[in-house]
C-alpha cells in the first residue's frame, strides 16, 4: 500500500513553490510516503512542467517515486517518450507517466494522416490517447537493456540487431523509432491512466500499468477494470488501482492514520492524496498518516507491479 | 572582463574512441551520475556553464561509439537541483518541438534554476530524425533555418510575456556556422558556438558576425562567440602526444569512415586510403544538405592540407571537426590566450577528449593557469547565466515571422 502526494509546483492558485515542494518531498521521504504525483496544472493555470519539476526534485530526494503528468497536447510522442525515459533512467526506475488525454501538437499535426471525426469507437481525445499510449509503450521497449554492450576490446557499443524501430503508422501519428537509450533496470516506466470516464476501460486495459480513480469511482473500477482486462488477456495484477482522495475530505474516512488500511479494504493498491495547496496542513497530515515505512526500490514495487519483462542479464546492471 | 568557458559534456568525450580509453567506464555516459559529477566539478572551477548537445534520434552510427542518450531538459533540471551557480545550456531542436510547449518548458527550467538556463537553438538534419516525427526526409536546409528564426522569435517573446525569469529571459545560444546559420545568429543569438580551425578565419567569422548583428540594430558586444575546442592534455608535451596517439588507435575505423561519409554526404567505399579524396566529389558547402558547418570545416582541411583519406580520418579522429589542441596545461592556456587576445574568440566551448578524465585535467590544471594569468574568474560574481556571460537583456522581438512547419 503506497501513498502518493499530489502537488502542482508553481506560483498559481493551488500550487506550491519549488522551495515548498522541496520541503514536502523531504518530509514525505521520512514519513514513509511512496512518492509525489506532479500535475500539469491547478485551477486551469499551468504548473511548472512536471517532467522538469520532477527531475529537479528527484536529484534532491532520490528515495521517492515520481508520477509526472503530461498531456498529448503539445508533445510529439517521440519527445515525450524520450523525456520520460531519460527521467526514469536517471531515477533508477522510480518514475512513471500519467498520460492525460488532450489534443495534438504542432509537429505531428502538420503531417498527420487524415484525422477522422469522432466515430462510434469513441471521442477523439480518447482515441488519440490510445494511439499515443501504444506508441510510448512500444518506444520504451525498442532499445532493450541487453543491447547496450560497451565492449571496449571489440569496439562495439550497441548490438544493433536488438534495437528495433517501431514503425508506427497510425491515424494521427507516424513514428519510426527506436529510442536512443535503454530503460532502467526496472524496465519501461509505468504508464498511468487517469480520467477513466473519458477514456473508457477498454482503452485503459489495453496498455496501462496503473489507473487513477476518484474515491467515488472506486466501486465501479473494481468491477469494470478486471472485466476489461480479461478481454485483452491481462490479469488484474498487471494494473494497479490508485484511488485519489481529497485531503480536505479526509476526515470523512475517519482518522487519517487509517487511510492506508481504508485503501486496502477498498481494494486499491495505493492512494493519491490531492488538494494539498496548504503546505503546513499537508505537512501535518503527512505526520498523522504515518504510512508504514516499507521502502520500495522502484515505482513498480511501490505500485505492487512485477518488474517488466526485459532481459537485462548483461550490460545494464550498472545503469541507474 | 573574463574569458567565458563552458564544458560540453559530449557523452564519453569528443573523440570516436573516448569510450574505450583505459580507465574509462565505457557506459558511464548512460548514467546520470556522469553528468552530475562533471557539472559539480565545473562549478568548482567556476565555469560559465555546462553544455549538452542533443538530437531527437538514435545516432545511426551508435554501433561503434556512445551517443547522446539523455534528454537535456530533464538532465539540466536535475543539475539545477544539484548545483547553485553554474549556467545550464541545453540543445533543443527548433525543427521538432512544438513552440508553445517548448517555450513553457524551457521557461520553467530557467525559473527553477534561478535564471541559469540557456537554449542552444539547432535545426535537426537527417532522415532518421525526420522519421521520428512523421516525415520521410529531412527538411530543406533553408526551410529549417527559416523555421528556426521564427520559432526562436516566438519562444523569446513568450518568455518576455511571462516575465518571471531571474535573468530576464533565458540566454539564446546558436550553433550553426552555415550561411543560413550565421544569419540566424546575427539576428537572434547571444552566444554563438562556432567551429573554426584557424585563428584568422575565426577572427573573420567573429568580426563578420558582430558587423552583421549591427546591421540588425544590435550592439556587437551582445554576442559572445565561443569556438569549440577539443583538448588533449598531458603533464609533458610527450605525454600529451602519446595520449593523442592512443586515441587514434582506439578510434573504431568503421565509425570514423561512417561519420566522415555522413559529414560529406557521399560514401567513402572504393576510395583509396593513400590518396586524397577526389576533388570532383567535393561540392559547395552552401549546397550541402546536412550540417553545412562541418562540411565546411572538413572541406577547409582538405583545401589547406590535401591529406590522404587515412590522414584526414586521423586528423578528425571521429570528432565533429572542432579544433584539437594537444599539449601541457601551459601550452593549452597559451593557445586559449592567443585566440582570445587575437580577437578570434570571447572564450571556448571546451570539448574534453575523454570524460571525465580529460575534464578533470582541464579543471585542475588549465583553469588555474588561466586564473593566474588574469584571464579567468576566481569566483562567480553573479548568480545567473546572463550575469556570468556579461550579457544585458536585449529587447524582445516585436515582429514574429509566420511559423513554417519543418517539412
Amino acid at each position: 500500500m503506497s501513498v502518493f502526494i499530489e502537488i502542482a509546483v508553481g506560483t498559481g492558485p493551488g500550487q506550491i513553490t519549488p522551495a515548498e515542494a522541496d520541503t514536502v518531498a523531504e518530509r514525505a521521504a521520512v514519513t514513509g510516503t511512496a512518492g509525489l504525483r506532479l500535475v500539469d496544472e491547478a485551477w486551469g493555470v499551468p504548473a511548472i512542467d512536471p517532467t522538469v519539476a520532477g527531475a529537479y526534485l528527484a536529484g534532491r530526494h532520490p528515495a521517492l517515486n515520481y508520477l509526472v503528468d503530461a498531456p498529448t497536447t503539445g508533445n510529439a510522442p517521440y519527445n515525450l517518450a524520450r523525456r520520460v525515459a531519460s527521467f526514469d533512467r536517471a531515477t533508477g526506475g522510480r518514475s512513471g507517466l500519467v498520460l492525460r488525454a488532450g489534443g495534438g501538437d504542432e509537429i505531428s499535426d502538420a503531417v498527420a494522416p487524415e484525422t477522422e471525426p469522432a466515430t462510434e469507437t469513441g471521442p477523439e481525445p480518447a482515441d488519440r490517447w490510445a494511439e499515443y499510449a501504444s506508441i510510448l509503450s512500444a518506444l520504451w521497449r525498442s532499445f532493450p537493456a541487453d543491447a547496450l554492450l560497451g565492449n571496449q576490446s571489440a569496439a562495439i557499443v550497441v548490438d544493433g540487431d536488438l534495437v528495433k524501430p517501431i514503425d508506427h503508422r497510425g491515424q494521427r501519428y507516424r513514428v519510426a523509432g527506436p529510442l536512443d537509450g535503454p530503460p532502467s533496470p526496472a524496465g519501461p516506466p509505468p504508464l498511468v491512466a487517469a480520467d477513466p470516464e473519458l477514456l473508457g476501460w477498454t482503452r485503459i486495459a489495453a496498455v496501462a500499468d496503473a489507473v487513477i480513480v476518484d474515491a467515488g469511482q472506486l466501486e465501479q473500477a473494481r468491477t469494470e477494470l478486471p472485466a476489461a482486462l480479461e478481454l485483452v488477456d491481462r490479469s488484474a495484477a498487471e494494473v494497479a488501482l490508485l484511488v485519489r482522495v481529497d485531503a480536505n475530505d479526509i476526515d470523512r474516512i475517519g482518522d487519517p492514520a487509517d487511510l492506508p488500511q481504508w485503501a486496502v479494504t477498498a481494494g486499491a493498491s495505493g492512494v493519491i492524496l490531492s488538494g494539498a495547496g496548504d503546505v503546513p496542513a499537508l505537512l501535518e497530515l503527512l505526520r498523522r498518516i504515518a504510512a508504514p515505512v516499507t521502502r520500495s526500490a522502484t515505482l513498480r514495487d511501490a505500485l505492487g507491479l512485477a518488474t517488466a519483462a526485459t532481459d537485462s542479464s548483461t550490460g545494464a546492471e550498472a545503469l541507474r | 572582463m573574463t574569458l567565458h568557458i563552458n564544458v560540453n559534456i559530449l557523452n564519453a568525450g569528443v573523440f570516436g574512441g573516448s569510450w574505450r580509453f583505459p580507465g574509462t567506464d565505457p557506459l558511464g555516459s548512460y548514467t546520470i551520475d556522469h553528468y552530475s559529477s562533471i557539472a559539480r566539478k565545473a562549478e568548482q572551477a567556476k565555469l560559465d556553464a555546462v553544455f549538452l548537445a542533443d538530437g531527437p534520434v538514435l545516432d545511426p552510427n551508435i554501433r561503434h561509439r556512445t551517443g547522446n542518450n539523455l534528454e537535456p531538459t530533464t538532465v539540466l533540471a536535475r543539475l539545477a537541483g544539484e548545483t547553485e551557480r553554474i549556467g545550464l545550456i541545453g540543445t533543443l531542436s527548433s525543427s521538432y518541438n512544438d513552440p508553445l510547449e517548448l517555450a513553457r518548458r524551457l521557461g520553467d527550467l530557467d525559473v527553477l534554476s534561478g535564471g541559469r538556463f540557456g537554449w542552444n537553438v539547432v535545426t535537426t538534419a537527417g532522415s532518421a530524425a525526420a522519421a521520428n516525427f512523421g516525415r520521410t526526409a529531412e527538411p530543406h536546409h533553408g526551410l529549417r533555418y527559416r523555421r528556426a528564426e521564427s520559432l526562436t522569435q516566438l519562444v523569446v517573446s513568450e518568455w518576455a510575456r511571462r516575465g518571471d525569469s531571474p535573468q530576464g529571459r533565458p540566454v539564446v545560444v546558436q550553433a550553426g556556422g552555415s550561411s543560413d546559420g550565421k544569419r540566424l545568429a546575427a539576428r537572434v543569438a547571444e552566444v554563438v558556438f562556432s567551429a573554426d580551425q584557424d585563428l584568422a578565419k575565426a577572427r573573420a567569422f567573429r568580426t563578420g558576425l558582430r558587423d552583421e548583428a549591427q546591421r540588425f540594430g544590435r550592439r556587437p558586444e551582445e554576442i559572445v562567440v565561443l569556438p569549440g575546442l577539443s583538448t588533449v592534455l598531458g603533464s609533458t608535451e610527450a605525454e600529451a602526444a602519446q595520449r593523442r596517439e592512443l586515441l587514434d588507435e582506439l578510434l573504431p575505423d568503421p565509425y570514423a569512415r561512417a561519420r566522415l561519409a555522413g559529414q560529406l554526404g557521399f560514401s567513402l567505399d572504393g576510395l583509396s586510403d593513400d590518396e586524397p579524396i577526389p576533388a570532383e566529389l567535393l561540392g559547395d558547402p552552401d549546397q550541402a544538405g546536412g550540417s553545412q558547418t562541418f562540411y565546411r570545416v572538413v572541406r577547409e582541411i582538405i583545401d589547406r592540407e590535401n591529406p590522404t583519406l587515412r590522414q584526414l580520418l586521423k586528423k578528425l579522429s571521429g570528432g565533429g571537426g572542432h579544433r584539437i589542441v594537444v599539449g601541457t596545461p601551459e601550452q593549452v592556456a597559451d593557445d586559449i590566450e592567443r585566440w582570445y587576445r587575437g580577437g578570434a574568440a570571447d572564450g571556448f566551448n571546451v570539448m574534453p577528449d575523454v570524460l571525465p578524465s580529460g575534464f578533470d585535467d582541464f579543471a585542475d590544471h588549465v583553469i588555474p593557469e588561466l586564473v593566474r594569468r588574469g584571464l579567468f574568474r576566481k569566483d562567480y560574481e553573479g548568480d545567473t547565466l546572463r550575469g556570468h556571460l556579461g550579457l544585458g537583456l536585449p529587447a524582445a522581438p516585436t515582429h514574429i515571422e509566420p511559423l513554417l512547419s519543418a517539412g
